[in-house]
């Protein structure tokens, strides 16, 4: 999980934003307090389920890299779990990303890799790089939709929608490379169309755009092809939803960590073995 | 209406003192370019039945502009032409009149080049009641009688100038027409083709008695007329005899 | 000779031209008649997965929102059972899904003993038979996309599935698709008791008025769900509609596109020989004839332009088949229908675009179109 894991963890910090009830009041303009509160229904229990398919070109790569991934979230008042888990290709299957939001708007969680090995989430891990990629834990476990006195940071239209663009400062004394994150919000689409992350010297480190849209059963858009750029390793993932739903009633038990190595196991014991392919695992 | 004329043409010489009037015309005048130019001011003539004729005049006289109203192939925009007293203007459907009663010969010959010799002779027959077999005959004769028949089967572009202005003038008679209208026959040939060409239309009369009224802005040309009218500025200045 | 043999000496002695205008006319009826075969052949290839099952009914809760209706509980379907004129009534899940590194492929999951089994031809292997095992059948298009064969293992979504067989069906979509029992589906869709069709045959001697009545029962005892024949399943799914639409728009297109290019070809070639039409005016052909002649090469070259036209489109269709990110999705319906249609609209065409040219040259005074070069 390298750059991707980056464009993972944006898309599910985009997705923290929850269904949308966006109330549009005429004058004076929202605050981006007011705005994001919109974002958030408060007090319920929801989840969903994203089936999606990762396509990663980056030069010298001699063919696209394709991930199949699986997301699910769930929130329950104010905490909110993602875990986000690679099922193919083989080499990489198995790791997961576990996150947690609570209340005090502190997260934890751990990063899972096959067979057994569990690193949590601390503030020393922030800094290390997720992997052994070039990019730090930090960077893609930090979930700017907490950072504290988002602004409303202008208008623009974009793909002939109309969005708000809201703009997020990291923290005093946060461990992150990311110093500020723009977020174009529109009332009709329940994620930004477009996010964008930029470090301390200013420069763009990600951009996530909104491709391809979609109308789910409530009528409400969904974004379902998402882009990601990462200019400094001129890498692009397109992040396709195959599948999945908006609204799923995910168990509590799926976000344990006997769970998340569980599955791997049920492959192991379930499926007759051939040559060449078993899944690794402890026989 | 079809009756065989060519063999009482072959047999009685024309008469050119006949006083039967064949086409007379009077007063034509012909504009162009919205009357900008105006090619014909008020043209006369009259035509005997079996004369051969000439109009000469330098290029731009109106001569061609003429020859055209004569073969109902354009409509003047004043005057009036009479053809054995019955008016141009009365007749409904020109194309049949010119079928039955008018030959024409021009200058770029204007054979179909996809047709062969045989063919392109055929092609006014389609408009009489002939059968195939009639017309392949009527066309081979012609073809003799113009002395191409070792040609019979070319495609025009294997033909010289002379040869197809030969073909032309068969094309010409295919429906035994009354009047034969020839515009510039020897304009593209050199002297040589032209001589044949001026020798075929002569004999052409001879034998047949046809009206002929030829084109040319060439006096040697017009000189194998048996009248010669002249013409500058679109109207008729001078009348000669040559042979008189 | 002829008046015929000279409208054929016209278009052979003029090749260049004549082939240029069929050559035009030929690729607007080819883009028609591949657009449309390709389109019914979609139609066609849907509405053979049910006809190939023999399948009378399906019973789903309408939805034309998704590709793949929604999903409802298990149990109603046993309630299905017990109805009058129903032979066998069988639960089917069914899910569009990425698979590796493949975009979509179709995955079903019947329960063993169905009978939607029985149209299948078994090629290689056995069929998943216990509702335990992680075991799933392939299509032949779908090993081959896959680069499976029996004994391997296929990851879906969080499950590894062994493929235990290779099958072959009459229905080409079903041919890309990965089958497997029932439980197996729901679980690793995570869609435990849930379904999203029932596939029901109905008893031998079942009557229109049976049907109806059928139709109204469902209607009333089980809100939110509808049975529909096969047929119409198809059709109301929102994947045909848009094909249908999509096809019909292009063929459209095509039509127009390929009209407006024999006319002006047509048109082209008339008013290049209005020098010769004057021509003809002179040394005798009357304004009927010349018509018929312009009219007669017209639709002859549009006529021979509509059979080439239909023979290219018919064989760009084959190709299309031929290239391995088609394969399984498209199949091209000839019918006799399609042909005649080709024909008529070349024909057609011909005859309009060889009409006002040839009624506009032949009104002009010989001694103007003389003066065209």
């Amino acid at each position: 999980m390298t750059a991707r894991g980056i464009a993972i963890l944006l898309l599910v910090s985009a997705l923290g934003g929850g269904h949308i009830a966006l109330g549009q009041t005429s004058a004076p303009p929202p605050t981006a307090a007011e705005i994001l509160a919109g974002m958030r229904p408060s007090g319920t229990t929801s989840g969903f389920v994203l089936r999606t398919r990762l396509v990663r070109t980056a030069p010298g790569l001699a063919k696209p890299e394709v991930q199949q991934m699986l997301i699910k979230g769930r929130r329950v008042g104010d905490t909110f779990k993602v875990l986000c888990q690679i099922l193919w290709p083989p080499a990489v299957k198995g790791r997961a990303l576990y996150t947690e939001v609570s209340s005090n708007r502190t997260m934890s969680g751990f990063i899972f890799e096959p067979p057994d090995t569990v690193t949590p989430l601390t503030p020393e891990k922030m800094s290390e790089p997720l992997f052994g990629s070039d990019v730090s834990v930090g960077d893609m476990a930090e979930d700017f939709w907490q950072w504290p006195g988002p602004v409303v940071a202008g208008e623009e239209t974009v793909d002939k929608r109309a969005c708000r663009i809201i703009e997020f400062h990291a923290p005093a004394g946060a461990s992150t490379n990311c110093l500020r994150v723009k977020v174009w919000i529109s009332p009709d689409v329940a994620s930004p169309l477009r996010v964008e992350k930029f470090r301390a010297d200013g420069q763009l480190m990600t951009r996530i755009s909104a491709q391809r849209l979609v109308k789910q059963s409530t009528n409400r858009l969904a974004v379902a092809t998402r882009l990601v750029e990462i200019p400094a390793r001129q890498s692009r993932v397109v992040i396709e939803t195959t599948g999945g739903s908006g609204d799923a009633d995910v168990p509590e038990v799926d976000f344990t960590l006997e769970k998340i190595k569980g599955w791997l196991h049920d492959d192991a014991s379930a499926s007759t073995h051939s040559p060449g392919r078993s899944p690794p695992g402890p026989e | 209406m079809t009756t065989d004329r060519s063999s009482a043409q072959k047999l009685a010489p024309a008469n050119p003192t006949d006083d039967r009037v064949f086409i007379e015309a009077t007063g034509l005048k012909r504009f162009y370019d919205e009357g900008a130019v105006q090619a014909l001011r008020g043209a006369d003539l009259r035509i005997l039945e079996g004369e051969f004729v000439a109009i000469q005049g330098p290029s731009g006289c109106g001569k061609s502009t003429l020859l055209q109203l004569l073969g109902a192939l354009d409509e003047p925009d004043e005057g009036e032409i009479r053809f054995q007293g019955q008016s141009l203007g009365d007749i409904h459907d020109k194309a049949a009149f010119r079928a039955r009663m008018i030959g024409f010969v021009f200058q770029s010959f204007h054979l179909l080049p996809t047709l062969s010799v045989l063919e392109n002779v055929q092609i006014p027959m389609l408009e009489m009641p002939w059968t195939a077999g009639d017309r392949r005959r009527r066309a081979t004769v012609l073809i003799e009688a113009v002395g191409l028949s070792d040609r019979i089967r070319h495609l025009p572009r294997k033909l010289s100038g002379g040869e197809r202005q030969r073909v032309a003038i068969a094309r010409s008679l295919a429906n035994e027409p009354r009047l034969l209208l020839a515009d510039e026959p020897t304009g593209n040939l050199d002297s040589d083709s032209a001589d044949r060409i001026m020798e075929l239309l002569g004999a052409i009369h001879r034998e047949r008695g046809m009206t002929m009224i030829m084109v040319t802005h060439d006096p040697h040309v017009a000189v194998h007329a048996a009248r010669i009218l002249r013409m500058i500025d679109g109207r008729m200045v001078a009348e000669e005899k040559p042979h008189a | 000779m002829t008046f015929l043999t000279v409208i054929a000496k016209n278009l052979l002695g003029r090749s260049t031209r004549s082939l240029l205008t069929i050559t035009g006319v030929a690729i607007g009826i080819a883009a028609v008649v591949a657009m449309t075969s390709i389109s019914r052949g979609f139609m066609k290839s849907g509405n053979r997965i049910y006809s190939a099952h023999g399948t009378d009914l399906v019973v789903s809760k309408l939805s034309s929102q998704t590709p793949v209706p929604p999903l409802f509980e298990e149990s109603l379907g046993d309630q299905f059972r017990a109805l009058p004129h129903v032979e066998v009534a069988d639960p089917v899940f069914v899910d569009i899904l990425s698979v590796e590194d493949k975009p979509m492929v179709l995955f079903f999951g019947w329960e063993p003993g169905s009978y939607l089994w029985q149209h299948l031809k078994l090629v290689q292997g056995r069929w998943p038979t216990n509702d335990t095992e992680r075991a799933v059948a392939l299509g032949t298009l779908a090993a081959e996309m896959l680069e499976r064969k029996v004994g391997d293992k296929v990851q879906i979504l969080t499950g590894e599935f062994t493929v235990v067989g290779i099958f072959e069906s009459g229905a080409l979509l079903e041919n890309s698709a990965l089958v497997t029992t029932l439980r197996q589906a729901q679980e690793i869709t995570e869609s435990k008791g849930l379904i999203r069709h029932i596939s029901i045959k109905l008893k031998a001697g079942t009557t229109e008025q049976d049907l109806k009545e059928l139709y109204e029962t469902v209607r009333t005892r089980f809100p939110g769900l509808r049975a529909l024949s096969a047929n119409e399943f198809m059709e109301s799914n929102l994947g045909i509609q848009s094909a249908r639409v999509m096809s019909w728009a292009t063929s459209a297109i095509a039509l127009t596109v390929g009209a407006v290019g024999v006319m002006n070809t047509l048109l082209m070639s008339v008013f290049e020989r209005v020098h010769e039409i004057g021509i003809l005016l002179a040394i005798g052909w009357r304004r009927k004839r010349i018509m018929a002649m312009i009219l007669l090469e017209s639709v002859t070259l549009s006529l021979l332009g509509g059979i080439v036209g239909i023979a290219a489109g018919a064989g760009f269709v084959k190709l299309l088949q031929m290239l391995p990110r088609a394969r399984g999705f498209i199949e091209g319906d000839m019918s006799i229908n399609l042909t005649v249609l080709a024909i008529t609209v070349a024909l057609v065409l011909g005859a309009l675009s060889g009409l006002y040219p040839a009624y506009r040259a032949s009104r002009l005074q010989p001694s103007e179109a003389l003066r065209y070069e």
